[in-house]
C-alpha cells in the first residue's frame, strides 16, 4: 500500500520526477510495478524545500484527496517549483467505505514547531487495539497535534517525541528514534499478542538529509494466501544516485558520474530499467546528507 | 540437419556439458540458430530475457552500466559462453553486442521449462551446469566482498552473538502446533507438484520450529539440507572475522539450501533466522534417499534448488555494490 518517493541533490523541476519518467511517480498512483492488488488512489501529498524560497527552512506543502493525475493544480506546481529536496507520497487503502480519504490522512506529515516530515508506506495490523497505549510514547505537545485516522500519523508523534530537543540531528539522533520507535510498536503489539507482520517503511526528511527503512514488524508472519505473499512485496525500497536528474539519452533517468551530486530514495524505481537502481534489503535504515554538494549515504541494518 | 562437429563444439559449450548425445538432439528439437551481425544486440541491460543464446561462432561484447560510473567493458564471449537466463526471470544487468559475425543457439525459457515434463534428466543436467557456474560466480564476488570488508569500518559482530548461538536450537513440530494446513505449504511451493508428489515429499521432511538467532547454515559447513520457509524470515549475510554484511532476507516462500548441494564446497554464506521460523526441513540424508527412490520428484526439487542458487548471484552484486556506495554500519 502507497508509493512514496525522496529526493536530495541539486535544485530539479518536480515534473520531472512526478510525471516524465516512464515510471513516473503520479503513474504509480493507477499502475505500480512492485505491488499489485492495489491501486494508490487515496491521496497526494509532497513537502518540497527550496533554498531560495521565502522563509527556507520551511517546506512547501500540497496535499489533495483528489487524483493526482486528474489534477491540473499540481501538475503547474510541479512545472514550476525547483527545491533542493522533497518528500512525496500517494495514499493506497483497502477499497472500503470505512477508510476515511482526507487531506488529514494524506501523508507527508509535519506537525506546527516541527522541522521533519515523516510519509510511510505500510499497516500496523490492529492498530485500533494498540494506539491509544502509543500515547505514553508521545510527548504532549505532538498528541494534539493528531488530526487524522491514520497509523501513521501516530508512528510521526511516536518518532518526533524520541527526537532530541533540537533542530540540527546527525545520524545518530535519526538510528536512535528509529529504533526506539520500533521498539515501542512491538513492545504495545506484544501487550495484545499481535502477531501478525505489520511492514513499517518510514521516509523522513528536514531539507537537509533524507532518510528511510525497509523494515517489517514480524516479517513473515502474514496469512498464507497468495494475495498476502504479494503484499509482502508491496514494501520495496530502493535507492539511485549520480550527478543529476533529467533527461539524459533519450530518458529521464539519472545521469552516470563520479560525484554524487543527488539520490533518490524511493518504494520502486522511476524507470523502467531497474539495474541502475539498489534494492535496499529489509532491516535497514537509508540516510543520505549532503556534504558540500556531495551527497553521503550511510546504512545501519536494524535490530531491535 | 546438424553436423556431427556442430553438435561436438556444442558438447563443449558451459550449459550443455553434462549432455550425452542423444540428449542434445533433444534438446535441439525446438531451439534454433540465430546470426547477429557486428553492432546488433544480443542481451539489452533492464530487459528480461526471454531465453538463452550459446555463442558457437564469433565473439560478442558483455558491458554494464554501473550505478555511479558510467559503462564498462565486462569481457568478451567466446564460442562456448552464454548470455541470457533459463532458471531466473530477472532483468539483464549487463548488455551483450555483437563484435563480429555471431552465430548463437538459442534456446528459450518455454521450451527449456517443457522439457521437463518430457525429458527431466536433461533439464536437470542443464541446470546443474548453469547452477555451477552461478555458484563460481557468487564465490568470486564474496571474495571481493571480504577484500571491501577488510579494509572497512564496519561494525563488529558482537562476539556474545557468535557464542548465543550454541545455546539456541530449533525444534521438530507436527502440523498442528505450525499453525499450518498441508494445502497451505503445498500452494506455497509446489503447485507444480501433483498431489502424489507432494505427499511423497512431504515424509521426507520435517516441519522445525526455529526461533530468532538460529543458524540454518553457517559458513564452512558442507551441508546438503534443504529449508523451505513457510513463515518467519531468514537473514542471509556473509561473516568474516566478525565482521558481518547482510545480503538479504527471505520470508515465506522461499527455499533455503547451502551452494554445497550444487558444488560441495563449504557454505560462504551464513543462513539465520532473523523472526522466529517455522521451516519445513529435508535433512541430507533424506535428500540422498530421495535421489535414490525416486528420481523423477528429486529432478523437481533439485529444479527449485538451482533457481533458488541463481537468485542468490543478486543479492550478491547488490551487496558489493552497496559496499562501494554507502558509509555501512560504520
Amino acid at each position: 500500500m502507497c508509493r512514496v518517493l525522496s529526493y536530495l541533490g541539486k535544485p530539479i523541476v518536480v515534473e520531472d520526477l512526478l510525471y516524465k519518467p516512464d515510471n513516473s511517480f503520479i503513474k504509480q498512483s493507477y499502475n505500480p510495478k512492485h505491488m499489485s492488488h492495489l491501486l494508490n488512489l487515496a491521496g497526494y501529498g509532497l513537502v518540497a524545500w527550496d533554498k531560495n524560497s521565502h522563509n527556507p527552512t520551511l517546506p512547501f506543502t500540497y496535499k489533495t484527496s483528489l487524483l493526482p493525475f486528474y489534477d491540473e493544480n499540481l501538475r503547474n506546481l510541479a512545472a514550476k517549483i525547483e527545491p533542493s529536496c522533497l518528500l512525496t507520497h500517494i495514499r493506497g487503502v483497502a477499497y472500503s467505505e470505512k477508510r476515511v480519504v482526507s487531506n488529514q490522512n494524506v501523508h507527508p506529515f509535519i506537525f506546527d514547531g516541527a522541522t521533519i516530515a515523516l510519509a510511510h508506506n505500510g499497516s500496523l495490523t490492529q492498530f485500533e487495539r494498540m494506539k491509544f497505549d502509543l500515547l505514553d510514547f508521545i510527548d504532549p505537545k505532538y498528541s494534539k497535534s493528531i488530526r487524522g485516522t491514520t497509523d501513521s500519523e501516530w508512528i510521526y508523534a511516536v518518532f518526533l517525541s524520541q527526537l532530541p530537543q533540537t533542530t540540527e540531528y546527525n545520524s545518530k539522533d535519526i538510528t536512535e528514534a528509529f529504533v526506539k520507535t520500533f521498539k515501542i510498536l512491538k513492545k504495545v503489539r506484544a501487550k495484545y499478542n499481535i502477531e501478525e507482520t505489520s511492514p513499517v517503511n518510514l521516509f523522513i526528511s528536514n531539507g537537509e538529509f533524507i532518510a528511510a527503512t525497509r523494515f517489517a514488524l514480524d516479517f513473515g508472519w502474514t496469512p498464507l494466501e497468495p494475495e498476502s505473499l504479494t503484499h509482502l512485496a508491496y514494501h520495496s525500497l530502493w535507492y539511485t544516485y549520480g550527478e543529476g536528474y533529467g533527461f539524459y539519452e533519450n530518458e529521464f533517468k539519472m545521469k552516470e558520474g563520479q560525484k554524487k551530486s543527488c539520490i533518490i530514495i524511493a518504494s520502486e524505481p522511476l524507470t523502467e530499467d531497474t539495474t541502475t537502481w539498489i534494492e535496499v534489503p529489509e532491516y535497514t535504515l537509508l540516510i543520505a546528507w549532503r556534504e558540500q554538494d556531495e551527497i553521503k549515504i550511510f546504512s545501519h541494518d536494524i535490530e531491535l | 540437419m546438424w553436423t556431427q562437429e556442430f553438435k561436438q563444439s556444442l558438447l563443449e559449450a558451459k550449459p550443455l556439458r553434462y549432455l550425452e548425445n542423444s540428449e542434445l538432439e533433444r534438446l535441439l528439437l525446438y531451439s534454433k540458430v540465430t546470426t547477429f551481425l557486428p553492432g546488433q544486440v544480443l542481451q539489452q541491460q533492464g530487459r528480461i530475457n526471454h531465453g538463452m543464446y550459446i555463442v558457437l561462432e564469433g565473439n560478442a561484447i558483455v558491458s554494464t552500466r554501473v550505478l555511479g560510473k558510467d559503462v564498462i567493458k565486462l569481457s568478451t564471449l567466446e564460442p562456448g559462453d552464454f548470455v541470457g537466463e533459463l532458471l531466473g526471470n530477472k532483468p539483464s544487468t549487463t548488455s551483450v553486442v555483437a563484435n563480429t559475425k555471431v552465430k548463437c543457439l538459442f534456446i528459450t525459457k518455454d521450451y527449456f521449462n517443457m522439457l521437463g515434463n518430457f525429458f527431466p534428466e536433461v533439464k536437470y543436467k542443464i541446470s546443474k551446469a548453469i547452477a555451477e557456474f552461478v555458484c563460481h560466480r557468487i564465490r568470486r564476488l564474496h571474495n571481493k566482498i571480504v577484500s571491501i570488508l577488510n579494509k572497512s569500518e564496519v561494525n563488529v559482530y558482537p562476539i556474545f552473538s557468535n557464542v548465543l548461538k550454541y545455546f539456541i536450537s530449533a525444534k521438530n513440530i507436527n502440523l498442528k502446533d505450525s499453525g499450518l494446513e498441508k494445502n497451505q505449504i503445498k500452494d506455497l511451493f509446489f503447485h507444480l507438484f501433483n498431489e502424489k508428489e507432494f505427499e511423497e515429499l512431504f515424509a521426507y521432511a520435517n516441519l522445525i520450529s526455529a526461533p530468532k538467532d538460529f543458524a540454518l547454515i553457517q559458513k564452512g559447513e558442507v551441508q546438503k539440507s534443504c529449508y523451505l520457509v513457510l513463515r518467519g524470515a531468514v537473514q542471509l549475510s556473509i561473516l568474516h572475522e566478525n565482521k558481518m554484511a547482510k545480503l538479504t532476507v527471505l520470508g515465506p516462500a522461499t527455499i533455503i539450501c547451502s551452494l554445497a548441494l550444487v558444488d560441495n564446497k563449504p557454505a560462504i554464506l551464513t543462513y539465520k533466522t532473523c523472526e522466529r521460523a517455522i521451516l519445513l526441513k529435508i535433512p541430507d540424508d533424506k535428500m540422498a534417499m530421495l535421489q535414490q527412490k525416486n528420481i523423477l520428484l528429486w529432478y523437481k526439487i533439485y529444479d527449485l534448488i538451482c533457481q533458488s542458487i541463481v537468485n542468490r548471484e543478486e543479492p550478491t552484486d547488490r551487496l558489493f555494490l552497496r559496499l562501494n556506495s554507502e558509509f555501512y554500519n560504520e
